[in-house]
């Protein structure tokens, strides 16, 4: 590549020549809140792609690196490439991750329509990795078919992934707890469909009945609830013709509002201004020491923590390139 | 701003070699030291290897070998990472290796050969001394 042209510019080149270590090099940088801009200005928003994007939520050990793996195969199988990001958590106090969701994934390697990424959450809370929607879209601009989304899987307020996703799938197990925990909000009102994985284990019947209970007591459209066995390969091509009448037809839940929306894209940006600032900015140091010897209400030192990241530069110019935006 | 950026790092278990208690042993250390840790799990073959590597952009790769093998599938290992254009990660080998091989592995191209005994303290030290530099 010639000299004059931008590191992004490389990258991009190469990614629309389907260079698959340009891909993996640029989600690393995206991972890293580089070339942030470049991506957004240059590679197109998922409304005007054709990729289906596929988010795979539910609670650790519910089978959802099993059902990704079990639906990779039956896509390839279509012809269909897939790309398969998958986030782990990361530590809270160390920063390490520990990302497990290849010995899962039993694909031929020599094949070049399956990308795999494993993201550490690093420090984002809401199920994905705060650069998550960024690496989306280089992605998506690669040009794959199929994407398959899956959260960290803990929790039941972990919705970040309903706002980048075509379809949410819920994965649920007949051992997953009583009835209550059903009726607890969250998950599973923002769920397109629910695979009950493990199906071959007691009480699946009764699962299947409660759920169904529980949504016709509910104004929302019920979700098609799909029974499967992933270690099996059982339910999964049902359960991908259910993924793809929901990506036809629309999910019935519509993204977050505008104003939700924006809330978020503010507090990755404070996110971001805090990093910056934290080990080199005098004032953020002292509001850190205040708020540590701990005399003192912590709202009013986050309020002033705000006033001060605003007041300084909030883009970095030098990552910021304005050649074709 | 530019964050600095946790070590990526692809443990696997490669051949017919089913003990794995020292790789997660390793991964949690690695883990606990800040790193991430791609852990692929047990009988892997070098292609699949090779291919985490490369979708993962990982900088280091380490493999634990127990079953003898390894005069066999390091250097396979260390053909694809060439082939693949990753001949700047760096390259680990733990595990079961007589003497007597770790000179002829160094000079195969792997970076470093960590033997039963070595502290986890080493293992972290060295893969922070010794990682690629990234553009």
């Amino acid at each position: 590549m010639s000299e004059s042209a931008s590191p992004f510019e490389e990258l991009h080149a190469r990614i629309k020549a389907k260079d698959r270590r340009a891909l993996a090099r640029l989600v690393s940088r995206l991972e890293n809140g580089e070339l942030v801009d470049e991506v957004r200005s240059l590679c197109p928003p998922h409304d005007s792609m054709r990729t289906l994007v596929v988010g795979m939520t539910g609670s650790p050990g519910a089978g959802k690196s099993s059902l990704t793996a079990g639906l990779i195969g039956h896509l390839r199988q279509q012809k269909k490439t897939v790309a398969i990001l998958a986030t782990d958590p990361a530590s809270p106090f160390t920063g390490g991750a520990l990302l497990g969701e290849r010995v899962r994934m039993d694909y031929d390697p020599a094949d070049v329509g399956v990308f795999m990424r494993s993201f550490s959450s690093r420090g984002a809370t809401g199920g994905l990795s705060e650069s998550t929607a960024d690496v989306l879209r280089a992605v998506e601009a690669f040009g794959f078919d199929v994407v398959l989304m899956e959260t960290v899987g803990s929790g039941q307020d972990q919705l970040a992934i309903r706002d980048l996703v075509d379809v949410l799938v819920l994965v649920l197990t007949p051992a997953g707890g009583d009835d209550i925990q059903w009726e607890k909000a969250g998950q599973m009102e923002a769920a397109d469909l629910i695979a009950l994985n493990k199906a071959d284990l007691p009480g699946t019947d009764f699962a299947i009945a409660g759920l169904r209970a529980i949504f016709e007591l509910s104004p929302q459209v019920a979700p098609a609830i799909v029974k499967t066995i992933a270690t099996k390969g059982q339910g999964l091509a049902e359960l991908w013709r259910e993924i793809e009448l929901v990506g036809g037809r629309g999910s019935h839940h519509p993204r977050f509002g505008p104003a939700r929306r924006l809330l978020s894209a503010a507090q990755r940006e404070l996110r971001r201004l805090f990093e910056k600032e934290e080990s080199s900015n005098p004032v953020v140091a002292d509001l850190i020491e205040r708020f540590a010897r701990g005399s003192q209400d912590e709202h009013p030192l986050a309020r002033d923590l705000l006033k001060e990241l605003s007041r300084v530069e909030p883009v970095d110019p030098s990552t910021t390139h304005h050649g074709n935006g | 701003m530019v964050k600095s950026r946790p070590p990526r790092v692809v443990l696997s278990k490669v051949g017919l070699d089913g003990h794995d208690r020292g790789v997660k042993i390793v991964a949690r250390a690695l883990r606990d030291a800040g790193m991430e840790v791609i852990y692929t799990g047990l009988w892997q073959t070098p292609e699949r290897v090779i291919r985490a590597v490369a979708d993962e952009d990982a900088d280091v790769l380490g493999i634990s070998i127990l079953s003898g093998a390894h005069m066999t599938l390091v250097p396979i290992l260390i053909d694809l990472l060439r082939q693949e254009g990753l001949g700047d990660v760096l390259f680990l080998v733990g595990g079961i290796i007589p003497e007597e091989d770790i000179p002829k592995l160094h000079e195969m191209g792997v970076s470093h050969v960590f033997i039963p005994g070595v502290s986890l303290d080493n293992i972290v030290t060295f893969i922070r001394e010794h990682l690629p530099a990234r553009t």
